[in-house]
């Protein structure tokens, strides 16, 4: 059924090339004399179903410019679930874990670089600066209800990532190739599941369950060449991909129908077309002593989790998808990204390794295929600021920081 | 309501677009204008040891990422992209401070609130708003115009604006406080004569030097303003100096598609015309202050 919507729908898309409409023709060998037997491509039968699905894939399959490939990717419109990153729904880590087919580590992937003690001292002392500039130099007024860490904590991340990524430069020199986004889109589209659509003219129909996520972070560093990966493609990891036996709406995740997009923040032209840092920002309704007035305090590191998974996959996802793969034409080397998520004060750390796209029913084949992510528990940078002073500066978190943007290509 | 005064006072915000134009401005500061820039910026302008590899490439991508690249749309609105394309030469400039060590002792203070009040001739003039971008640094820049030039100003006479009068498209209001922020640096915004003049104490030992940048996304205007007193009440003594450069274009055209007029390409796509001499000038307005 599904298969013959796709075929309908781009029989009558004005917009495409005929060249896209029909699978390309394969090779002919004439060993019969007469032409093999095929289902037929609009009838109501399954195996109908099966040849329109695989004309559609050929279809994609046979794309070499990739922007038509995402578009005839992207093109069906249909209700899917809308994914938010930063999400007020209890113990969402596990379920994005399912719906990413990810696998958390705690801890950090070892990395061995480091910086002299005395380059390290006056980074520290610039971020200091940068700190007090915004926590306790400039004058701001009040703000609107809710909005409070758009005042202090955005400027400081912002000037946090700017400062780190002009200063490490001078020993990371693909970052001064690099761009930075302040406040981009990232945009992922995927298919994981399968389910029976329960109402309406196509009622009893087996259909892919349809994802979205819309990410914004508050800013990401994008680079010209791939990081290197942290543990092998074909690297068995013990852990389980949770998974969850219900629908996603009980989550609760919403259903809408608009525009599929696939977006790492930049269009297909960019020549920075990989990701290497992404900082996101713990919204006001988030913020912990806001969480354990609601006796929540076991959620703050499931929040973190969820929104670190979520918006990782997407953009490393993505930055995949660029590259020319997809579900059906799974990765041959993996993709890898790193995050940070704070609210000004609490810093943690995540690192995520893209092993495998194929996440649709008819894709999902390989069970030592998940991707991965590394993440730390949230760790305060400074104990308070008095006076024009920082209190207890915690050097490990700051240690950590300048290593995410040590992290070179190769 | 405590802060009704009987005396209305003149307020200047963003959104005010003088009729009077530079000349209103001029007026209104007590100023003196000189065009084109001061000597220590244009000596790192035509220096080109100060110059950076490839950075005519590096001013396409941002002016391509800002405007075009970075939505999913065809080309963003030029409200959003103007602002993203002054932070993306900013972080451009930021990014050469590893070889200027001066460049790192510089912060950026984003929505601002702005206030400052001054008397001219009987009437009082406040300045009230947000404005784009702030840049501070720890050394104050050098004064850019000599004593002897500054002596030079007292025979200058302002233009009058007659028949129109100095306030015109000013807010007129009754309820207000005085009140004066210190600031020193900023961006994007057309008037910025008004803003540049803020300064909180009244006798000058040392004149005092801004420099402000405003943007509409395409043009760019340079500004560095000298104050010299602040003694705004009469018309005579000396004035302060201000050097302008304006209408200075960082490229002809900039669009997601080509735009075809009877067989003839009217506006081709992405950017067009890229003028790298208008961002060696903006760096060198970064720079000043910093060698």
């Amino acid at each position: 059924m599904a298969g013959r919507r796709i075929f309908g729908r781009l029989q009558h898309n004005p917009d495409l090339p005929a060249a896209l409409l029909r699978p390309p023709e394969p090779a002919v060998q004439r060993t019969s004399l007469y032409p093999s037997v095929v289902a037929s491509m609009t009838a109501k039968s399954k195996a109908s179903r099966r040849r329109r699905i695989e004309g559609h894939y050929s279809r994609v399959n046979a794309q070499t410019d990739i922007g038509s490939k995402l578009k005839l990717i992207t093109g069906l419109q249909r209700l899917k679930y809308v994914v938010y990153p930063q999400t007020f729904a209890l113990n969402a880590d596990r379920w994005y874990q399912h719906f990413t087919k990810t696998v958390y580590r705690p801890g950090l992937p070892v990395k061995g670089s480091g910086l002299e003690d005395e380059e390290l001292g006056r980074l520290r002392s610039l971020l200091c600066e940068a700190l007090l500039q915004d926590f306790y130099y400039a004058k701001k007024g009040r703000t609107f209800l809710y909005r409070s860490h758009e005042v202090s904590a955005a400027p400081f991340l912002t000037n946090a990532m700017a400062i780190l990524r002009s200063q490490c430069a001078k020993h990371n020199p693909s970052l001064s190739q690099g761009a930075l986004d302040v406040k981009p889109q990232v945009n992922f589209y995927w298919l994981r599941g399968e389910t029976r659509v329960p109402r309406g003219h196509r009622k009893g129909c087996i259909d892919p369950i349809r994802f979205q996520v819309d990410d914004h972070p508050l800013v990401q560093l994008r680079v010209q060449k791939p990081l290197p990966e942290f543990v092998p493609l074909d690297h068995v990891v013990s852990e389980e991909v949770p998974f969850i036996p219900f629908e996603p709406s009980r989550l609760p995740l919403f259903k809408r129908q608009y525009e599929n997009n696939i977006f790492i923040g930049a269009k297909l032209d960019t020549p920075c077309s990989y990701g290497h840092t992404q900082f996101h920002l713990v919204p006001d309704r988030f913020q912990r002593d806001r969480m354990e007035k609601l006796s929540l305090s076991d959620q703050i590191e499931v929040f973190l989790r969820a929104n670190a998974i979520a918006s990782l996959f997407a953009w490393t996802g993505a930055q995949a998808m660029y590259q020319g793969f997809w579900s059906q034409d799974d990765v041959t080397r993996p993709f890898v990204s790193q995050g940070v998520i704070s609210d000004g004060k609490y810093f943690s750390f995540f690192c995520y390794q893209l092993n495998t796209l194929a996440l649709a029913a008819d894709a999902d084949k390989n069970p030592n295929r998940k991707n991965i992510c590394w993440g730390t528990q949230s760790v305060p940078l400074y104990e308070a600021i008095e006076e024009g002073d920082i209190k207890g500066f915690n050097d490990d978190v700051f240690r950590q920081l300048v290593d995410f943007f040590l992290n070179r290509p190769e | 309501m405590p802060l009704y005064k009987e005396k209305e006072a003149y307020v200047f915000n963003p959104y005010c677009r003088l009729l009077g134009g530079v000349k209103q401005a001029l007026w209104l500061t007590k100023s003196s204008l000189i065009e084109g820039l001061p000597k220590s910026v244009t000596s790192i302008y035509e220096d080109p040891t100060y110059t950076f590899p490839n950075h005519e490439e590096l001013v396409h991508n941002t002016i391509s990422d800002s405007c075009l690249w970075s939505t999913t749309e065809e080309q963003r609105p030029k409200e959003e992209y103007c602002p993203k394309l002054l932070q993306g030469l900013l972080h451009l400039c930021l990014l050469q401070s590893c070889s200027y060590p001066g460049l790192s002792q510089r912060s950026f203070i984003e929505n601002y609130r702005l206030a400052a009040s001054w008397r001219r001739e009987s009437d009082l003039y406040l300045v009230r708003g947000i404005t784009g971008v702030v840049m501070s640094a720890k050394t104050a820049l050098e004064p850019q115009a000599s004593p002897s030039a500054i002596q030079v100003t007292e025979q200058q006479a302002l233009d009058s604006l007659y028949p129109l009068s100095p306030a015109i498209d000013l807010q007129e209001v009754n309820v207000y406080e005085e009140q004066n922020h210190l600031a020193t640096l900023l961006y994007k915004n057309p008037n910025i004569v008004h803003f540049c003049f803020q300064e909180d104490v009244k006798n000058l030992e040392k004149p005092v030097v801004v420099q402000s940048v405003a943007t509409d996304g395409q043009l760019f205007h340079f500004m560095v303003l000298q104050l010299n007193t602040l003694d705004l009440e009469s018309s005579d003594g000396i004035k302060n100096i201000i050097w302008m450069d304006g209408d200075q274009a960082l490229y002809d055209t900039v669009a997601s598609k080509a735009k075809i007029r009877r067989k003839v390409v009217v506006v081709p796509a992405g950017v067009s015309g890229l003028k790298p001499e208008t961002f060696l000038k903006f760096w060198a307005m970064y720079l000043n202050g910093a060698v």
